[in-house]
C-alpha cells in the first residue's frame, strides 16, 4: 500500500508555468547574465576613477594649503631674513674681517 | 587524453540546466515568481564562480549545489522575514494552494506535494533530487554536503513520512 502512492502519482506535480515560459526563459537568462557582466565592469572602473580623483583632490588641496594659507606665528617660511647676509655665512678669517672693516665701500653699503 | 579541459561557458550551462534547475528550485520555493528570481540569481552565481569549477565531471553536482544553496537561502530569508519556525510547512503549503501556477485539479497530486512540503528541509531536498531528478546518491551527497549513507537514510525516511501523511489525510 505504501508503495502504491508513489506508483499512482509518479512524477506528476501540481506545478505549472505560463505558456511558452521555457522558450523565453533561456534567452531571458542569457540577457540577464550579459547585462550583469556589462554592469559589473563599469562599476570596477568607477572605483578606479574615484580613487584617482581622490588622490588628485587631496594632492591639490595640500598644494594649495602650502602655497596660499598664511603661515602661523612660529613659522619662518615667508619671514624675510633681517640679519645681515654675512652673519649667515661661515665665519671668515681675521684677515678678511679686518679688510671688511677697513673697506670703505663695504662700510658705505647698506647691508 | 585531454590535457586541457574546456570549461563550459555560462550560456552553455544555461542551455543545459535552465529547465531542470527551474523545476528543482520550484519544488523548493513553490511559487513560480520566486523560482524565476532564484533561478536568475543562481545563474549569476554560476557566472561569478565559474572559475571555481575545476572538476568537469562534477559539473551537474556543482550547478545543483549552487541552485540548492540559493533556494535554501531564499527560504531562510523568507522564514526570517515571516518569523516562522524552520520546519513549519504552513507558508509553503499556503503558497502552493494560492499560487496562480498551481494546478489544484488533481487532489492526489496536490496532497502528495503537500506531504513533500511537510518534510524537514534536508529530507525534502534529498527526496526531490532522488525522486524527481533521479540523481545518484553520490551526487546528492555532494550537493547537500552530506554522506552517501545520510542521503540514503534521508530518502528512506522521506518516503515513509510522505506515505504516512497521505494515509492520514486521504
Amino acid at each position: 500500500m505504501k508503495q502504491d502512492i508513489f506508483t499512482q502519482v509518479g512524477k506528476r506535480t501540481p506545478f505549472r508555468t505560463p505558456a511558452g515560459f521555457f522558450e523565453k526563459q533561456e534567452q531571458t537568462l542569457k540577457d540577464k547574465v550579459t547585462k550583469y557582466n556589462v554592469q559589473s565592469k563599469p562599476l570596477h572602473r568607477k572605483w578606479w576613477y574615484a580613487a584617482a580623483a581622490s588622490v588628485i583632490l587631496i594632492g591639490g588641496i595640500y598644494g594649495i594649503t602650502r602655497l596660499l594659507v598664511l603661515p602661523s606665528a612660529g613659522s619662518d617660511i615667508f619671514t624675510p631674513d633681517t640679519a645681515p647676509i654675512y652673519s649667515q655665512t661661515s665665519p671668515v678669517s681675521d684677515d678678511w674681517s679686518d679688510f671688511a672693516e677697513a673697506d670703505i665701500f663695504m662700510d658705505n653699503m647698506n647691508w | 587524453m585531454r590535457l586541457f579541459y574546456d570549461r563550459p561557458s555560462v550560456e552553455k550551462l544555461i542551455e543545459r540546466y535552465h529547465k531542470p534547475l527551474y523545476w528543482h528550485i520550484r519544488r523548493m520555493v513553490v511559487s513560480h515568481d520566486d523560482a524565476e528570481d532564484v533561478l536568475q540569481e543562481t545563474f549569476i552565481q554560476i557566472f561569478e564562480h565559474l572559475t571555481d569549477l575545476k572538476d568537469l565531471t562534477q559539473e551537474r553536482a556543482w550547478v545543483y549545489r549552487i541552485a540548492t544553496n540559493e533556494a535554501l537561502q531564499w527560504l531562510h530569508s523568507r522564514h526570517e522575514f515571516l518569523s516562522l519556525e524552520d520546519e513549519d510547512a504552513t507558508p509553503l503549503i499556503n503558497t502552493l494552494q494560492a499560487d496562480s501556477y498551481t494546478d489544484t485539479g488533481d487532489t492526489l497530486v496536490l496532497l502528495f506535494q503537500e506531504a513533500v512540503l511537510t518534510l524537514p528541509t534536508m529530507q525534502r531536498t534529498v527526496f526531490n533530487l532522488r525522486y524527481y531528478d533521479e540523481l545518484p546518491y553520490e551526487e546528492i551527497a555532494a550537493i547537500t554536503g552530506s554522506s552517501v549513507g545520510a542521503a540514503k537514510t534521508n530518502y528512506h525516511f522521506a518516503k515513509e513520512k510522505i506515505s504516512n501523511y497521505i494515509l492520514a489525510h486521504q
